[in-house]
C-alpha cells in the first residue's frame, strides 16, 4: 500500500514539476512572443488553458506510467513473496517501462519453469520418501510379527533392537531394554554371551544353542538360540543379530515323552516281576502235588490198583508239563527283567552237545526218530555259561523232536573264524515262511492247526534267543525244502575268545556284578620276574587256587602274568597277596600289583592300566 | 535201616509232611521245624546229621539260620531248598559251605542222592 502511495506522490510531484515550468514558459511566450493586441487577462487565460491542457496530458501520461509501474511493482512484490505471478499485461507504452515489464515477464517465465521443475523433483522426492517409509514399515512389521524373539546388539553387547515377540515373552517395555546389556535378559547359568557366543560368532554363525532368557518377573525360559554377525557396508562386524525360539512346548513334550518311556519301562518291569512272582507262587503247590502223587504212585502210602496208578500217572505227567511251562515263563521273565546273571566259564562245546543229545535219546526212541550229533572234537573252547547254552540246545532239539514225525534230528557244529556255529536240523514239517522272522518273538501267534498236539506255548525259542543275545551270538531259523532235505534248520553262534579276551570279558562281567551287588572287586596281577621253568607256573597256579576262598574268585593268564579276580576290597586283596608271598617267597621272585573297583577305577581299562604287566606303576 | 537224623526246616506244613513221609520211607529219622528259633533249638538239642533248609521262613530267614548254625557247627551238612532261588542267596550259601542248593520243585531222586552223599562225609 505504501508503495502505491509513493507512486502517486511521484505522479503529483511530477505533475507539479511539469506544470510550473509550463506556466513560466507560457508566461514568457505570452509576453514576449505575442506582444500584440491581446490583453493581459486574455493572454493569461490562454496561457493557463494551454498549460492546463498540457498538464492534464502530462498527468495522464504520468498516471499511465505510474499505473504500469504499480502493476510491475505489485507483481515484483508477489514474486518476492513467492506468490504465483501472472504474466504482466501492460498498456502498450513502448518505453523502458515496457522493456522492464518484458524482462520481468521473462524472469517470471523462467521462474515458472524452474518452479515447475522443482515441483516435479519435489513430487519424486515425496514419493521416494513414502516408499522408504513403506519399506521400513514392512521390515518393522516382519520383525515385530515374527513368532521367534529377535534382538540386535552392538559390539559392546548393548541391545539395539528387540521385537515384540521378545518383549511379550519377557514382559518388558521396549524402552526398558534398549541400551541395556543383553546379559541382563540371558541367564549366565548355562550360556554366557562372552564365553560362548562371541568367539563362535567370530567364525560366522551359531545355531540352536540352548540358553535361558530371564523374564522381567525372574522366570527362566528355555530357548534355542541362533545368531549371526551384523556387518556394516564395509563388511566389518558391528554387532550380533540373535534369534531365539521358545522351547518350553518342546521341552514339555520331551519331558512328557521321557516320562511316558519311564512309565513304559516301569510297567514292563512290573509285568516281569509279576510274572516272576506268579511263577514262584505256582512252584510250591506244584512241588507238593507232584511229591504227594509220586509217593502214592510208589506205594509208600499203601497198595493201589493198576487203574488208580494209570490215572495218577497221567496227573503226574501233566504236573510235569505245567512245571516245564512255568519254568519257561519264569526264565523268560527273569532274562527280560535282567535278573539272570550268566556265569560264564571256558567250556568245551563237544561234551556239552553230546550230553544234551544223550538226554534226548529216550524220547527220540519213543517216537522212532533218529537223533545224532556230527561234531568235530577239536572245536576251540568258548567262554559261555554252560547251563544256559545247554538250555538253548535243549530247547532247539525239543522243538525239532516235537515237530518231526519221522526221520531224524541231527546236530552239527563247526568252528568259523571267530565263532562256533551250532545247527539243529530235522526232517519235520519245516517252518512256514511267514513265521520264520517272528519265530523267536514270544508274542508271535502261530496257527497251531498243523502242529502236533503235544506242542506247548513255545517259549523255548524266545528264551534261546535271549540267552544267545547275552552271549553276543546270533540265532536264526531256516526252512529246508530241497530234494535232498526237508524240515527246519535252527542255528546259533557263540563267539570264540582267546585267553586275553576271556580274561577281559570276565573282568567286565565282574565289574558289572560288583556294581549290582555294591561290592568291591580287586584285580591282582602276579608277575614272575625272572625266567622260570614251567612247573613253577603250575605250582604258582595251584598255590593261588588254594588261597582263593570264594567260589566267585577266579584266576586267569594275562600277558604272561597271572591275573586274579577277587570280590574283596583292597585290604582283602593285600591279604591274598600276602598269602601268595608267604607261600612262594622263598622259591620265586615276583611282582604284585593290585587295582580295586571302584576306588582305583570303574572300567576294565582303568583297572587294567593300573596293573598292566611290565609297567612300573605300583597299584598300591 | 539208615539211622541218620535229618532236620527239615520249612514253614509249609504240607511240604514238611511230604518230605517227612518220603524220607521216613527211605529209612531216615526225621524231625522238623517251621521257624528259625525252633530250628536252632532242635539243632542244638537233637543234633541232626543233616539240615534241609528253606530260605523264606518266619522269624529268621534260612540264610540267618545258616550263619548262626555255622558258628557252632562248621561241619554240619546243610542243603538249601527254596522256591525263590537267587544269585545272592546262592553266593552266600556257597560262602557258608552249603552242601547243595535245590530249587523247588526238585526231583526227589536227585535230592535222595544228594542226601546220601552229604551223609557220607
Amino acid at each position: 500500500m505504501k508503495q502505491e502511495k509513493i507512486s502517486r506522490k511521484v505522479v503529483i510531484i511530477y505533475a507539479l514539476l511539469t506544470i510550473i515550468p509550463l506556466l513560466v514558459s507560457g508566461y514568457i511566450i505570452a509576453k514576449y512572443i505575442f506582444p500584440y493586441n491581446i490583453t493581459t487577462v486574455e493572454n493569461l487565460f490562454l496561457i493557463f488553458l494551454l498549460v492546463l491542457i498540457l498538464s492534464i496530458f502530462g498527468v495522464l501520461l504520468l498516471m499511465k506510467i505510474g499505473k504500469n509501474i504499480e502493476i510491475i511493482s505489485l507483481q515484483t512484490q508477489k514474486l518476492a513473496s513467492g506468490e504465483k505471478v501472472e504474466s504482466i499485461e501492460l498498456r502498450e507504452s513502448g518505453d523502458e517501462v515496457e522493456t522492464l515489464a518484458v524482462s520481468l515477464n521473462s524472469i517470471v517465465q523462467r521462474i515458472e519453469n524452474e518452479s515447475l521443475a522443482l515441483q516435479t523433483v519435489t513430487t519424486q522426492l515425496e514419493y521416494a520418501s513414502k516408499e522408504l517409509a513403506r519399506q521400513k514399515g514392512y521390515t518393522d512389521r516382519i520383525i515385530n510379527n515374527m513368532a521367534d524373539t529377535l534382538f540386535v546388539i552392538d559390539s559392546e553387547t548393548m541391545i539395539k533392537t528387540v521385537n515384540n515377540a521378545l518383549l511379550n515373552l519377557l514382559g518388558y517395555e521396549k524402552k526398558e531394554l534398549l541400551g541395556k546389556s543383553i546379559e541382563s535378559i540371558i541367564s549366565e547359568e548355562k550360556f554366557s554371551f562372552f564365553k560362548n557366543v562371541k568367539p563362535i560368532l567370530e567364525n560366522g554363525t551359531v545355531r540352536n544353542q540352548d540358553m535361558f532368557y530371564i523374564a522381567k518377573d525372574g522366570t527362566k525360559i528355555p530357548m534355542s538360540f541362533s545368531g549371526s554377525l551384523l556387518l556394516d557396508e564395509g563388511n566389518n562386524p558391528t554387532g550380533i543379530i540373535g534369534v531365539a525360539r521358545d522351547m518350553r512346548e518342546l521341552k514339555k513334550l520331551l519331558a512328557d515323552l521321557e516320562n511316558a518311556n519311564r512309565e513304559l519301562d516301569r510297567l514292563s518291569k512290573v509285568k516281569s516281576v509279576f510274572i516272576s512272582n506268579v511263577s514262584h507262587e505256582l512252584r510250591t503247590p506244584l512241588s507238593i502235588a507232584k511229591e504227594g502223587i509220586s509217593q502214592v504212585l510208589e506205594g509208600i502210602k499203601g497198595e493201589i490198583n493198576p487203574e488208580q496208578s494209570d490215572f495218577l500217572s497221567i496227573v503226574s505227567k501233566n504236573i510235569d508239563r505245567l512245571s516245564y511251562l512255568i519254568e519257561n515263563l519264569l526264565d523268560l521273565s527273569r532274562i527280560e527283567s535282567g535278573k539272570v546273571k550268566v556265569r560264564r566259564r571256558l567250556t568245551d562245546i563237544p561234551p556239552l552237545i553230546k550230553d544234551v543229545v544223550f538226554s534226548f535219546h529216550e524220547r527220540a526212541r519213543e517216537k522212532s526218530l533218529e537223533i545224532r550229533d556230527e561234531i568235530p572234537l577239536d572245536l576251540p573252547s568258548v567262554y559261555i555259561d554252560p547251563e544256559k547254552i545247554t538250555q538253548v540246545l535243549t530247547n532247539l532239539i525239543d522243538n525239532s523232536l516235537k515237530f518231526t514225525k519221522e526221520g531224524w534230528v541231527k546236530i552239527f557244529a563247526h568252528a568259523k573264524k571267530d565263532e562256533i556255529e551250532v545247527s539243529v536240523l530235522d526232517t519235520g514239517a519245516g517252518i512256514p515262511q511267514e513265521y520264520i522272522s517272528g519265530i523267536f518273538d514270544r508274542f508271535q501267534r502261530f496257527s497251531y492247526s498243523h502242529l502236533p498236539k503235544e506242542s506247548g506255548l513255545g517259549l523255548g525259542l524266545p528264551i534261546a534267543k535271549e540267552i544267545i543275545d547275552i552271549h553276543k551270538g546270533k540265532i536264526w531259523a531256516e526252512s529246508l525244502h530241497s530234494p535232498l532235505s526237508c524240515g527246519s534248520k535252527l542255528t546259533f553262534t557263540i563267539p570264540i575268545y582267546n585267553e586275553e579276551g576271556y580274561f577281559l570279558e570276565c573282568l567286565s562281567d565282574g565289574i558289572e556284578y560288583a556294581k549290582d551287588e555294591k561290592t568291591d572287586l580287586s584285580l591282582i596281577m602276579v608277575q614272575i620276574k625272572n625266567n622260570f621253568p614251567s612247573q613253577i607256573l603250575i605250582q604258582l597256579e595251584k598255590t593261588i587256587e588254594e588261597i582263593l576262598r570264594k567260589p566267585a574268585d577266579s584266576m586267569f593268564k594275562y600277558k604272561g602274568a597271572i591275573a586274579i579276580l577277587a570280590f574283596t576290597d583292597k585290604n582283602g586283596a593285600l591279604s591274598i597277596g600276602k598269602r601268595i608271598k608267604i607261600a612262594l617267597e622263598t622259591k620265586i621272585s615276583f611282582e604284585l600289583k593290585i587295582a580295586t573297583y571302584p576306588s582305583d577305577g570303574i572300567t576294565v581299562k582303568e583297572l587294567i592300566q593300573r596293573c598292566e604287566p611290565g609297567k612300573d606303576i605300583n597299584c598300591r | 535201616m539208615n539211622l541218620a537224623k535229618i532236620l527239615i526246616v520249612d514253614d509249609n506244613p504240607e511240604i514238611l509232611k511230604m518230605l517227612q513221609s518220603r524220607l521216613e520211607s527211605e529209612g531216615y529219622a526225621v524231625i522238623n521245624a517251621s521257624d528259625g528259633h525252633e530250628a536252632l533249638k532242635k539243632i542244638s538239642l537233637e543234633k541232626p546229621d543233616l539240615v534241609l533248609l528253606d530260605i523264606f521262613i518266619p522269624e529268621m530267614d534260612g540264610i540267618d539260620i545258616l550263619k548262626i548254625l555255622r558258628e557252632e557247627n562248621p561241619q554240619l551238612p546243610v542243603i538249601i531248598i527254596t522256591a525263590f532261588p537267587s544269585e545272592e542267596t546262592r553266593r552266600i550259601a556257597e560262602e557258608y559251605k552249603v552242601f547243595a542248593y535245590f530249587k523247588k520243585p526238585f526231583q526227589f531222586e536227585e535230592l535222595r542222592e544228594t542226601i546220601e552223599e552229604s551223609l557220607k562225609i
